[in-house]
């Protein structure tokens, strides 16, 4: 992959999000996004796919789609059938109307706008590369994917081959993490966070943190478990260090959103389903010690959540902190996806109230 | 959580919404519409203290503002804020005004029962007993009570005997229905307001439903 070196502009704080033709969002506008945003909605109306929208018009190359998609089942396998681009990439568009391009952009709070846009181009045409097909001609119509970014305009090219996906010309991604059931329990990347932190003596404060919530946690570190680097801990009461997967899941779970927000300074972690597999007594503590890890990292944090225990745990933080927090609720009507912006304070009044609000 | 804990909170499903001071408001207004098949309307009440520390009609503004966030907002279209007149039916309308005013995104309308213009949902202001008449939900009860002469004698001997009426007309209207509640109650003579409306209740509840003042909160009601 060819990474052209330059420095990024420096983002402050996605603020706004439009989306056009992407999954189930016809033309949508996200407004009002804070530091901390919740996302809530019915199963289907589209919470996931908001989460999408801002990591794949975060993402550099076409290749963060691809990624987005195997979250979603369908993993991307390189085979002989392989034979067009637009059946690749076509669940990204709204209705799979691929013919109508789709388009994401989002502003942060210095006004900086970054968007990315696909289009159908009946110019570029893919031509399968596989000697099994039987037929004279498979020809298909190409896409063209763009990135706006304050640095400049970007093409990045894609080759898919029935041996590898070959990107050029990347675009500088917006440092963003997506946390999802499937790369929450990424030990290389857990790995790989931690031990960035720990080259640079960052540790301690992760640490420290952790042990705030769950003080049978003595230490950390890496070992090599079956050649891949996995994060250990050392337990009280336990003679030997154990793969922190194996201590608790929640622990785990904990430990990865740390890591990612330490990891993405000036930059979003996007949480899908944040409440699974986390105690509902350490909610409160748990977001309160996330909440000040983001103001020092100057990192935002967008999450989805089904879960009432989980927003009645925010309520006393929403109520001190108004102005950091914003709900955006999905609805699907009528055959279409939609997205209300709340405020903090009103969301806050909401929460108070007891009003049902997912 | 009671019922009116449960319609307080849940998804907004109905198009127009009652919007009282306190669960015992809650309670008659949901009798009210019941009794009369008016099916339309949701009730609700503020929850929790507010920020100088009172519930009631001081929540109304936090009620409202919240309220844009619940499920089904889009769906309302009309809302009423019931309150108490207290000591001064004008001063408490205007002071409704202000909450509708601060919690943003309502129309506020220009005199008590009329219903705004514009966008939904529409808002209207319901004082209790009346636009013009001071008191509270007490206030209204009374007057809408049925007793047997013998008894009326013997209450209003009580109460003067007392002095009931040299406290404010919010005050004593209290202290009169909770002693008759409990002098008529026989097997729950604190009943609550909350609950004077169950169907254990029916026989020892004084109140009645169908006179006058509350025939006119009816009307108002199904004018929606």
């Amino acid at each position: 992959m060819e990474v052209r070196e330059r420095v990024p502009s420096q983002y402050q704080m996605i603020r706004s999000l439009d989306i056009e033709n992407f999954r189930c969002f016809a033309s949508v506008r996200a407004g009002n996004i804070r530091r901390f945003t919740i996302v809530t909605g019915e199963n289907g109306s589209g919470k996931t796919a908001l989460l999408e929208a801002l990591f794949v018009s975060g993402g550099g190359s076409q290749e963060i789609c691809l990624r987005a998609g195997a979250w979603r089942g369908n993993e991307l396998i390189i085979a002989n059938t392989l034979s067009s681009a637009s059946s690749v990439f076509e669940d990204l568009f709204h209705k799979f109307n691929v013919g109508a391009g789709l388009k994401i952009s989002f502003e942060d709070t210095r006004k900086n706008r970054r968007e990315v846009q696909v289009i159908a181009d009946d110019e570029v045409v893919n031509i399968p590369v596989n000697s099994k097909l039987s037929e004279s001609s498979l020809l298909s119509t190409g896409l063209r994917f763009f990135w706006k970014t304050p640095d400049g305009d970007f093409e990045p090219q894609i080759e898919v081959t029935p041996k590898e996906i070959r990107v050029s010309k990347v675009v500088n991604p917006y440092p963003m993490i997506m946390l999802n059931q499937l790369t929450f329990q990424s030990p290389i990347e857990n790995a790989q966070r931690y031990s960035d932190l720990s080259t640079k003596n960052q540790e301690k404060t992760v640490i420290e943190t952790l042990q705030g919530l769950f003080p049978q946690v003595e230490d950390l570190s890496i070992q090599v478990k079956g050649n891949s680097p996995t994060l250990f801990a050392k337990v009280k009461g336990v003679d030997r260090k154990m793969p922190l997967g194996l201590v608790s899941a929640g622990i785990h779970k904990f430990l990865a959103i740390l890591l990612a927000i330490t990891s993405t300074p000036r930059g979003a972690v996007l949480i899908d389903e944040v409440e699974n597999g986390l105690y509902y007594k350490l909610l409160t503590p748990m977001w309160e010690m996330l909440m000040k890890h983001c103001i020092e990292n100057k990192c935002q944090l967008i999450v989805t959540t089904h879960s009432k225990e989980f927003l009645d745990s925010l309520a006393p933080l929403i109520a001190c902190n108004e102005q950091d927090f914003s709900l955006l609720r999905t609805e699907w009507k009528n055959g279409e996806a939609t997205i209300s912006s709340f405020s903090g304070k009103e969301f806050a009044a909401a929460l108070k109230n007891g009003f049902e609000v997912r | 959580m009671d019922r009116f804990d449960k319609e307080n909170r849940s998804e907004l499903t109905k198009p127009n919404l009652v919007i009282c001071e306190g669960k015992g408001d809650a309670a008659f207004f949901r009798h009210v519409l019941d009794a009369n098949e008016i099916s339309g309307f949701q009730v609700g009440f503020p929850n929790g203290e507010t920020a100088g520390g009172k519930f009631g009609s001081t929540g109304f503004g936090k009620y409202l503002e919240g309220l844009k966030v619940r499920s089904g907002y889009k769906t309302l279209k009309h809302i009423v804020i019931a309150r108490d007149s207290d000591i001064d039916p004008s001063k408490s309308f205007d002071e409704v005004c202000d909450q509708i005013q601060n919690a943003g995104g309502y129309e506020v309308p220009d005199k008590p029962l009329a219903r705004t213009e514009g966008k939904d949902p529409t808002l209207s202001v319901l004082l209790v007993p009346h636009s013009e008449k001071p008191g509270n939900l007490e206030t209204l009860f009374l007057d809408a009570m049925t007793l047997d002469e013998q008894d009326k004698d013997c209450f209003e001997t009580y109460f003067e005997c007392l002095k009931l009426d040299a406290f404010e007309i919010t005050v004593s209207s209290k202290k009169k229905l909770t002693t008759i509640i409990a002098a008529k109650n026989d097997k729950n003579p604190s009943c609550s307001l909350a609950y004077i409306w169950s169907t254990e209740q029916k026989k020892y509840n004084p109140i009645n439903i169908k006179h006058s003042m509350i025939s006119n909160i009816v009307k108002f009601l199904q004018s929606f």
